[in-house]
């Protein structure tokens, strides 16, 4: 069973105690990635919420008349996989493994017992994930203020 | 009541709360309206309340020079918007501006949480409906952003 300690490192379970971590450690699985490795795909459906033990990963798009470019990339504490379980909607973005990294995921099915059975948990989790949707949307448009700037050159 | 109740139903952000949850929400809720062109919310300062489109159209605008902004999103009626501001307490990243002549309810951010507050089933439906509302927030600002960097690329 994965460890207390790794989990405790994300920031989506940053505010749990020791026996909520423990039910998360119960469902939770874990592997290990090598350089280049695709670990989700754009357009797929998502089936994963995957939080990152160690090592980073990188998120691509297909951007119309360039090709594949490299739009975030995440290390040890982040998360990812986690709208296209929210909204059951296809991913959004490819993930690869930027140089060797240890993940730890959960699946649909036990994400969503996660939620629906114990309500204290599922308050913290969505909160944090809330959070972060928070933060990613802030980051994004602030770089559509750059890069309409830099387009305009 | 009973239409402040209606607009609250059909809005995204409060339709998994039971009845007596969307009474004690619209009680606190203030009616509003807006012209065309005014701004609802200034990007840069946080947001003082939910916003609940009952008509209309408003458009999310990122400022990106002094006088010029670029519509990154637009919500229509049962849109609930301030929410990533109210959710983090931060500013707000864009200024939402009425489109169309909008009618809308403002529900002040205590009184959010205070409804909230009162059973962790209500927290827990607006947290499941802003998880939703944001995926697409954050999916429609990622495709703005798509289309600048092709421009860049190209």
């Amino acid at each position: 069973m994965i460890e207390r300690e790794q989990l405790k490192k994300n920031r989506l379970f940053g505010e749990f105690s020791d026996q909520e971590i423990d039910m998360v450690r119960v469902v939770a699985d874990e592997g290990a990635f090598e350089d280049g490795r695709l670990i989700i795909a754009e357009g797929s459906p998502g089936e994963r919420l995957y939080f990152i033990a160690s090592g980073k990963c990188s998120v691509t798009a297909e951007i119309s008349g360039a090709g594949t470019e490299e739009i975030k990339l995440m290390e040890a504490g982040d998360f990812f996989g986690e709208m296209s379980l929210i909204e059951s909607a296809p991913v959004s973005a490819s993930v690869y493994a930027r140089g060797p990294c240890h993940l730890l995921w959960i699946d649909r099915k036990a994400f969503a017992r996660l939620i629906a059975e114990d309500m204290p948990i599922a308050n913290k989790l969505l909160k944090a994930i809330i959070l972060t949707f928070c933060e990613r949307i802030r980051d994004t448009a602030a770089k559509i203020e750059s890069y309409y700037k830099m387009s305009k050159f | 009541m009973e239409e402040k109740i209606k607009i609250l139903e059909r809005c995204d952000l409060f339709r998994r709360l039971p009845p007596e949850a969307l009474a004690a929400a619209a009680e606190r809720c203030e009616g509003r309206a807006a012209k065309e062109g005014e701004v609802i919310l200034v990007e840069g300062k946080p947001a003082d309340a939910i916003y609940i489109l009952a008509t209309g159209k408003v458009d999310c605008i990122k400022q990106v020079e002094e006088k010029r902004g670029l519509v990154v999103s637009r919500w229509q009626a049962g849109a609930a918007f301030g929410l990533s501001s109210v959710m983090d307490g931060q500013e707000q990243y864009v200024s939402v501006v009425a489109k169309t002549p909008v009618k809308y309810l403002k529900l002040p951010v205590v009184d959010f949480w205070a409804v909230c507050a009162e059973d962790p089933h209500y927290e827990h439906g607006v947290y499941r409906q802003t998880l939703l509302i944001q995926s697409v927030a954050l999916r429609q600002v990622t495709v703005r952003l798509r289309e600048f960097l092709a421009k860049i690329i190209k």
